[in-house]
């Protein structure tokens, strides 16, 4: 089991055996977040790393108003969208620019199934604007809510609802050209 | 207080209500959904976690090496007006005498301290190569 109070209070003491368990339990979490939003591989482990140990280093600053899982996504969230905007000149995506946004992957020979299909997906979702991709990644992750999104990425929630309807909308019809399901 | 999370498509269409979803889009909606929930299965290296843990070793590692050579730098500041006030010809030829009297001595020591250094330094490397 995993008792978050305790684990807390024990890597607070110096216990870093406690903190390896912290980092096990929400290594995939992390993973996935960055996974969508940087789009070079080879980045995403080093961009973890900084994050847990971002977290070792603030932990003492958590102050349980929302859950650990929480806390970790948003210093994720803060530390890709940081590595982004040093990487790359753009920026943030301007929303005018999404509204002619089109998909630049090729429409698959064949129907994919599985993981072929995922790592599709994959490809779609991380191509399309870093606003969209990171709150329909955050969403459909871990179970977040639209407030804990909001509480992650500080985007107004009628905000966070429109990027989701417009982000599913564009998966969805990208989908639907290529004739799935 | 949070609000529980409502089906992707329900919201959708709660959304979209001035908007006709047909039922090819929530088809394609309830199927895209079920991809995204997906857990993912890829993650980090294996041994993510014990890189994590040995950096942030190095990193207090070196915070304690600075706190140290701090204190060796405020000592060194410290005694050095001292040893130039206490200094005098006798001393210089008194250290001088025992400098060479003991000269192996000093010189075994200092011998040590960088095999030490050395080996240590070995150590890491074949440990970060495991």
């Amino acid at each position: 089991m995993f008792y978050e109070e305790k684990i807390i209070s024990d890597i607070l003491k110096g216990n870093l055996n406690s903190f390896q368990i912290v980092v096990k339990q929400y290594q995939n979490l992390v993973y996935s977040i960055l996974n969508r939003m940087l789009t070079n591989d080879e980045d995403i482990e080093d961009v973890g790393q900084e994050v847990f140990i971002k977290v070792f280093e603030n932990l003492r600053s958590f102050k349980k108003e929302s859950k650990l899982s929480t806390w970790i996504a948003r210093i994720t969230y803060n530390i890709a969208i940081n590595y982004l905007k040093k990487e790359i000149k753009k920026k943030y995506d301007n929303l005018e620019d999404t509204i002619d946004f089109q998909f630049s992957s090729e429409t698959p020979e064949s129907k994919l199934i599985g993981k072929e299909f995922e790592a599709y997906l994959n490809q779609l979702i991380r191509e399309l604007p870093l606003q969209y991709r990171t709150v329909i990644t955050l969403y459909h992750l871990d179970e977040l809510n639209i407030q804990e999104v909001h509480k992650i990425t500080k985007f107004p929630e009628g905000t966070i609802k429109v990027y989701l309807l417009r982000a599913r909308k564009l998966l969805k019809e990208k989908l639907q050209k290529d004739g799935y399901p | 207080m949070d609000t529980p999370r409502k089906n992707s498509a329900e919201e959708q269409k709660a959304n979209n209500n001035y908007q006709e979803t047909s039922e090819s889009d929530s088809e394609v909606y309830n199927f895209l959904d079920n991809y995204l929930e997906k857990e993912n299965t890829d993650s980090f290296s294996l041994g993510f976690s014990k890189n994590i843990i040995r950096e942030i070793e190095a990193k207090q590692q070196c915070r304690f090496n600075i706190k140290i050579y701090g204190l060796i730098f405020m000592l060194s500041l410290i005694s050095i007006p001292l040893f130039i006030s206490f200094i005098s010809n006798e001393l210089i030829s008194m250290i001088l005498t025992v400098f060479l009297q003991y000269k192996f001595i000093f010189a075994f020591f200092i011998c040590g301290v960088i095999l030490i250094q050395f080996s240590e330094r070995l150590i890491y490397i074949n440990r970060d190569k495991k």
